[in-house]
């Protein structure tokens, strides 16, 4: 698991390599495969993504962050084709030209919103 | 003085009044704002110090229990009369706001001006009679809706914060249309009211209104006409917006003024005054007052008063002004004693209700039970107790927290609900305990929390497909992914089974489902 982590590229806050070719779409769950990434690459190339690794929690910059991540992940994403709604059930894993592991990548964008829905309900 | 003419308009000397009057008015705008801060805005430095106006307000303070806190409004009541009503009750501000906004220029201030009529006091203590039997019997639907409190907290959770949303380009979200009709109906009933007359809600239909008009009544320091000195010009009566000044005898009703010092500030010749001072009877002719006040009150300026005095006695008026109270507080002592009655009643009710067999009718995927948010002692404290102020659904992070309509039942509409079709309840958030302030539900700690039980999870075979995202999901780890029996036909080999013993109820999984047309996991409420 530990392993599996460290590959996806997320988790590192490096861009993930997706064209938008929707190889891997439909997704049966009614996940926006490459709309998460497209948002999440758009976040990251503005310096908008805040680092829940070793961010300090309490600057404002963090909270700013953290909120319009929050914020316009739900603006852009719809609930039912957010990252979230991953079964793991790996049929589009073999799809992906660019050799995105496509799982992983939306399992870590999971663990970021998580992180950072807990994050913002604990604070207050 | 001399020099200036005396038919030119001049402006009256400032005096405590003005001073009052503007304290009145910072004051309940400070706490107004706070209020709107407190039911918009989850963050920020002010919005996260507004907590206290929430904890001030009678109606949730009388329902929390909370004594002490009460005494210290009564005390304040029968020494200054209404403050609460004047600056700290939001939506007492609220109305007026509409009866300033109606009364903007001269003419509409002379179209619209006040006029003095008689108490209702039939209606007003026959409402907060019915309130009281209500609050008690547990029939929550009638106090939550007439509680100003809890009314404004509607208008502000229902319709000003989709407009703060809008605003800030978050997603905007009606929590119920139900809750949004009636916080609509509220707030077009209270403007129309109190732009054309005033506080007349506060001192005719308002629970909280009526309970304080019983000790302020009798306040220490109230206004009071100095009949020397008044002209009879009628100016204060024209500016009062509860309707309380009686110019022909030249009596306040403190039971019904509000202290806004409106008055005092019109007053050309400084005769109202705010003061202890009871009814100074100079000239007794223009004054009529109750027979004990009047034995109470010597004559102060040493006129022979006394024949005076019983000369004007058979008169109209003063049998106007004495009777409706005597009357009044005979109906109130009834009603009182059947309020203490009804427990007994309650109990009997309860008792007949357990010796009832048990219906279950299993509907498919709908909870047998809709489940109440976290923080409750019981769930019977949670129903009576709870005013649907709509706080929590307000200052919910992840908006699970929706207004009821009949998922309690009836008589406890508005109260909140957790709705997990479109939401969860997140596992370390507290903030719907921390911020009810009628201890409805009461704080949790982030670890009292982990394990506050509000329902259990329950998997219908025939829907599941076995994909196992909600046993990732669970917060608590209850959920695990076992083979299906023979005698559990579905589509998938795997199906989900939760440990009753760890769940918690916080609807993760039934948020997550992906099964479609009906999800396969359902939380169940308990009691």
């Amino acid at each position: 698991m530990a392993e599996k982590k460290k590959v996806s590229r997320i988790a590192q806050l490096r861009p993930v390599q997706c064209t938008e070719c929707d190889a891997c779409m439909p997704c049966g769950y009614g996940i926006d495969i490459p709309g998460n990434f497209k948002f999440y690459n758009d976040m990251l190339e503005a310096g908008l993504v805040p680092d829940i690794e070793h961010g300090d929690r309490s600057s404002a910059e963090f909270r700013s962050k953290a909120r319009g991540f929050l914020r316009k992940y739900d603006r852009t994403i719809a609930d039912r084709h957010q990252a979230q709604r991953c079964i793991k059930c790996f049929h589009c894993a073999s799809e992906c030209r660019e050799k995105v592991y496509i799982v992983n990548e939306l399992a870590a964008l999971t663990a970021l919103t998580d992180e950072l829905r807990d994050w913002e309900c604990r604070k207050g | 003085m001399a020099a200036k003419s005396p038919y030119k308009k001049r402006r009256k000397p400032r005096t405590i009044g003005h001073a009052l009057k503007e304290a009145r008015i910072a004051a309940s705008l400070v706490l107004f704002i706070g209020m709107c801060l407190m039911l918009t805005c989850a963050e920020g430095y002010v919005a996260e110090r507004c907590g206290f106006v929430t904890r001030i307000q009678i109606f949730p303070l009388a329902l929390a229990g909370a004594f002490s806190t009460l005494a210290v409004w009564i005390g304040v009541t029968i020494l200054f009369g209404r403050i609460y009503c004047s600056s700290v009750c939001p939506m007492g501000v609220l109305q007026d706001f509409f009866a300033h906004f109606a009364r903007l220029t001269r003419r509409m201030k002379q179209r619209r001006a006040y006029r003095f009529e008689p108490a209702r006091n039939k209606t007003r203590y026959a409402i907060l009679s019915v309130v009281a039997l209500c609050t008690v019997l547990g029939i929550a639907v009638v106090p939550s809706l007439l509680d100003p409190y809890s009314a404004f907290g509607r208008i502000g959770s229902e319709m000003l914060l989709p407009v703060v949303q809008w605003v800030k380009g978050e997603p905007v979200m009606v929590a119920s249309w139900v809750a949004f009709g009636i916080a609509a109906a509220t707030l077009v009933a209270v403007g129309w009211v109190s732009a054309l007359r005033g506080r007349l809600i506060c001192n005719t239909v308002c629970p909280v209104g009526a309970s304080l008009s019983l000790f302020s009544r009798y306040s220490l320091f109230h206004f009071d006409i100095d009949t020397d000195l008044c002209v009879s010009c009628g100016k204060c009566g024209r500016v009062c917006k509860s309707q309380a000044i009686n110019m022909k005898d030249h009596v306040v009703d403190g039971s019904r003024c509000v202290t806004c010092f409106n008055c005092i500030i019109v007053c050309g010749e400084n005769a109202i005054r705010y003061t202890t001072r009871r009814k100074k009877l100079s000239v007794p002719l223009m004054q009529a007052v109750n027979s004990g006040a009047a034995a109470a009150t010597p004559a102060v300026t040493g006129t022979p008063s006394a024949p005076d005095r019983s000369t004007t006695t058979p008169t109209a008026p003063r049998a106007e002004a004495s009777e409706p109270v005597k009357i009044d507080r005979r109906k109130f002592l009834a009603t009182g004693l059947i309020v203490a009655a009804a427990p007994a009643l309650h109990a009997v009710a309860d008792k007949a209700k357990r010796i009832q067999a048990m219906e279950r009718e299993q509907k498919p995927l709908k909870p047998s039970r809709y489940v109440a948010p976290p923080g409750r002692r019981n769930m019977a404290e949670f129903l009576a107790k709870c005013t649907g102020c709509g706080l929590c659904v307000a200052r919910c992070p992840g908006k699970v927290l929706k207004p009821s309509t009949n998922e309690f039942g009836f008589i406890h509409a508005l109260h909140p609900v957790m709705k997990f079709d479109h939401a969860y309840c997140r596992y370390n958030c507290t903030r719907c305990t921390e911020v009810c302030p009628t201890g409805a539900l009461r704080p949790l700690t982030e670890e009292e929390k982990h394990i506050f039980i509000i329902g259990h999870a329950a998997v219908e075979p025939a829907n599941c497909i076995g994909c196992g995202l909600c046993k990732e999901r669970c917060p608590r780890r209850a959920i695990t992914m076992k083979a299906r029996l023979s005698s559990q036909p579905g589509p998938s080999i795997l199906l989900a089974s939760v440990d009753t013993s760890l769940c918690i109820g916080c609807g993760a999984c039934e948020y997550i489902c992906p099964a479609t047309p009906y999800k396969a996991i359902v939380v169940n409420g308990i009691v």
